[in-house]
């Protein structure tokens, strides 16, 4: 029976505290009965931290039809437990199918949370608990800051701009030559 | 202009100033083809207050056809052999020559500043996307067409409504992470899959983004109002200088 990664109540010394967070993490990741972890942008899915919400991959098929309990914690509040948020789907050959439409359950979404914090979750099937996963929802940087300046002049712009400016300059000295000498035999 | 041995020079001003005028229609044309802007991108450069290329484009309008008309009093001058005329005819191009030099420079500097990496086009769409004054509106509705029509979302992919902030989410709140638009589309226009939409299935939205587009149509009306403005006013330049040469000689 693995012990679950427990938060401490009194302020034991620094060399035991750090042995105990080390043991505590050995203990919680060799305790894993099973691995998920947070879609990212190689799965199918364009990411899978978004500002309020996380995309947490699903417990393995061999647990399907029972429920799936939420652990999650932050920094500041200590492990709350979401009951029975989904069931795990079984397997992929059998895919709710419409038409042509044939789709299946790839994650699980953690909503409502707050944007650029940090949070770990872990999932409880039964008697069995995946690994914790720490990550942070998505911290929207202000539009405000891109820098629209210009970025770069273009060769275009260089080639144009130059070659035009010498071709006026000469074209105005040659008709003003013409125009004097025109002037002169008048 | 003395006449005999100046024929020789007199046909290849007239077969200059021809091909002249049928370049400077071409302009003309291809002139009024970027100012009604099929493609429909102007809100883009009018809101960012960058639309020197359709300025530039309006500009070649008038002197496409100036050009077009200051050729014909070229042929007419030569054919009547009056020295006052090619004179005027000189000063009239030049100043013609200017006008357009003025477009081709403005327009290929406008779209550097438009269009040189996707930043601006990026912050105007988290500005006035959702947005309800006449600028938001009218960058609204133009993305809205462009994601439909290219199948596209967000200027580089649709990460940049949700790296960023928007008005869009704060008008729509968090629902979407991205506008309905982004969503693929069955034929008969619903949205294909409206819940994988909202999670962000790689099927289920455009993927692609949309500045590629929006780059290569400011580009293909800057390079029809600037490098064919250029070459136009290359060829007068050389027009121009054999004038005066036949001109001083005479």
């Amino acid at each position: 029976m693995c012990q679950r990664h427990s938060r401490f109540t009194q302020s034991p010394s620094a060399t035991m505290l750090t042995t105990l967070v080390f043991t505590g993490a050995l203990l919680t990741f060799t305790c894993a009965d099973f691995n998920v972890r947070i879609l990212d942008d190689k799965d199918v899915v364009v990411s899978g931290m978004l500002p309020d919400s996380l995309l947490l991959s699903l417990p393995p098929c061999s647990l399907e039809g029972q429920n799936a309990d939420l652990i999650y914690s932050t920094n500041t509040t200590s492990d709350k437990t979401l009951r029975s948020v989904f069931t795990v789907p079984t397997c992929v050959t059998s895919g709710r199918e419409e038409g042509t439409l044939v789709s299946r359950k790839i994650a699980y979404k953690v909503s409502n949370l707050a944007a650029g914090a940090h949070y770990r979750l872990q999932y409880q099937v039964g008697t069995q608990k995946s690994n914790v996963v720490t990550a942070s929802t998505r911290a929207a940087k202000d539009y405000n800051d891109i820098d629209t300046g210009l970025p770069a002049r273009s060769g275009a712009m260089v080639v144009i701009t130059v070659i035009l400016s010498v071709a006026m300059f000469v074209l105005m000295v040659a008709i003003t030559v013409t125009l004097v000498i025109a002037t002169d035999e008048d | 202009m003395a006449d005999g041995g100046d024929s020789y020079f007199m046909v290849l001003m007239i077969l200059l100033n021809s091909f002249g005028a049928a370049a400077s229609l071409a302009l003309f044309a291809l002139a009024i083809w970027v100012a009604v802007d099929g493609y429909g991108l102007y809100p883009i450069s009018w809101v960012s207050g960058k639309d020197d290329i359709f300025a530039g484009a309006w500009i070649a309008i008038f002197t496409g056809f100036a050009f077009f008309c200051a050729t014909v009093f070229g042929i007419l001058a030569v054919v009547k052999k009056s020295r006052l005329l090619v004179l005027l005819y000189l000063i009239l191009m030049f100043i013609i020559f200017i006008f357009e030099c003025a477009s081709c420079i403005t327009a290929v500097t406008h779209r550097d500043y438009l269009v040189g990496n996707s930043n601006l086009v990026k912050k105007q769409m988290l500005k006035y996307y959702g947005d309800n004054t006449p600028a938001g509106q009218q960058i609204t509705v133009t993305w809205n067409r462009v994601m439909r029509e290219v199948k596209c979302c967000g200027a580089d992919n649709p990460q940049d409504w949700i790296q960023y902030n928007s008005t869009f989410r704060m008008m729509y709140g968090t629902a979407y992470p991205w506008p309905q638009q982004c969503c693929k589309r069955l034929s008969n226009f619903e949205v294909a899959d409206a819940d994988g939409c909202k999670a962000g299935l790689n099927s289920a939205l455009f993927n692609k983004g949309c500045f590629k587009h929006i780059e290569s149509v400011f580009s293909r009306y800057t390079w029809s109002v600037s490098w064919y403005g250029f070459s136009v006013l290359m060829f007068m330049v050389s027009l121009l200088d054999y004038s005066i040469a036949c001109f001083s000689i005479s």
